[in-house]
């Protein structure tokens, strides 16, 4: 499901299939809101602007040509609004900019994990609990320094608390994460694994006899 | 830090760490992978933390992907004029045969004024 080929997806849009258009949404949208977040520390504004882009696809649909390169054209275009929307909100609010020059910066991208997620979606589930049941403040930290990985310096600018007690909230909002696995949870995850290959194993040898 | 008193909490809210686990600078890589050679009692817990950051740097990315396609389908559904877009294929061309079909009419009733 995640590995759609880009023409495919592209030719969709063109026809009309709102599938294939949240398909191709699903495929960029992390790319994009990471690129966004290295230029403009302000995800409220990235986001609305990937949002924005993608529904001015979907409305132009009819007219959109077939694209050579649509990841190129995605983020090449997406970055075009992204400026052009920063310096109409700068204007009228004073945001924490932090352009950035260096062209590289590796980071890890969902897909890189894919795999694993698969195997410990239940595990997921229970942290995705965790999560949503801190306090709105603690949740809203965790999400600055962890997702959006912002600095405990820019933490500190956005929020206007100090760094001690940025730093003391997401030391206690981590603490009730319930991080710490016993000993026996952790081997159980590698038995897990372990049993999801000996599976796939036995699928492989069974699907080689055909 | 002294053996025995690091924790996930500890390493995971430290900022040079999560540039490791990011591998976003390279000074911080190779202060942790020294780190770990140095004190090798203290590898199996820096491997935790790292597996607990991607994994909650995971179930973060689920969550607001969930959250903004949301919305992205309401405002699709909101801004919905367009008659070429139906939920079904089947009744999308229907209803695009349909308003083609109004139109002509319209359009020889108009000629014929």
């Amino acid at each position: 499901m995640h590995h759609e080929n880009d023409e495919i997806l592209w030719k969709g849009l063109m026809e009309g299939d709102q599938d294939m258009f949240l398909a191709l949404y699903r495929k960029y949208y992390h790319s994009l809101l990471f690129i966004g977040l290295r230029e403009i520390k302000d995800a409220h504004l990235v986001k609305d602007a990937i949002q924005q882009q993608f529904l001015y696809l979907w409305e132009k649909r009819n007219s959109i040509q077939p694209a050579k390169n649509v990841k190129a054209y995605l983020v090449t275009s997406f970055l075009r609004k992204l400026t052009a929307d920063w310096k109409r909100a700068e204007k009228t609010d004073n945001l924490q900019v932090a352009w950035n020059n260096t062209a590289e910066m590796p980071l890890l991208t969902p897909e890189e994990s894919l795999i694993w997620k698969d195997e410990q979606q239940q595990l997921c589930r229970l942290l995705m609990d965790h999560v949503n049941a801190l306090p709105a403040r603690q949740k809203e930290l965790i999400i600055l320094r962890f997702y959006e990985g912002l600095s405990y310096e820019e933490i500190v600018q956005r929020t206007n608390l100090t760094h001690r007690t940025v730093y003391n909230k997401i030391h206690e909002a981590l603490k009730k994460l319930k991080l710490e696995l016993e000993p026996a949870k952790e081997k159980e995850r590698l038995s897990f694994g372990f049993g999801m290959s000996l599976l796939w194993t036995a699928l492989l040898f069974f699907y080689g006899w055909q | 830090m002294t053996p025995g008193q690091l924790d996930i909490e500890d390493l995971l809210a430290d900022e040079s760490f999560i540039n490791y686990c990011k591998r976003t600078s390279q000074r911080d890589s190779t202060y942790w992978e020294s780190y770990i050679q140095d004190h090798p009692y203290h590898a199996a817990v820096v491997e935790q933390a790292r597996n607990r950051f991607i994994e909650l740097f995971n179930v973060l990315c689920v969550a607001d992907m969930e959250e903004q396609e949301a919305l992205l389908k309401n405002r699709l559904a909101a801004t919905v004029p367009a008659p070429v877009i139906s939920i079904k294929k089947q009744e999308s061309q229907f209803f695009g045969l349909m308003k083609v079909w109004i139109q002509v009419q319209y359009f020889y009733k108009k000629k014929l004024k």
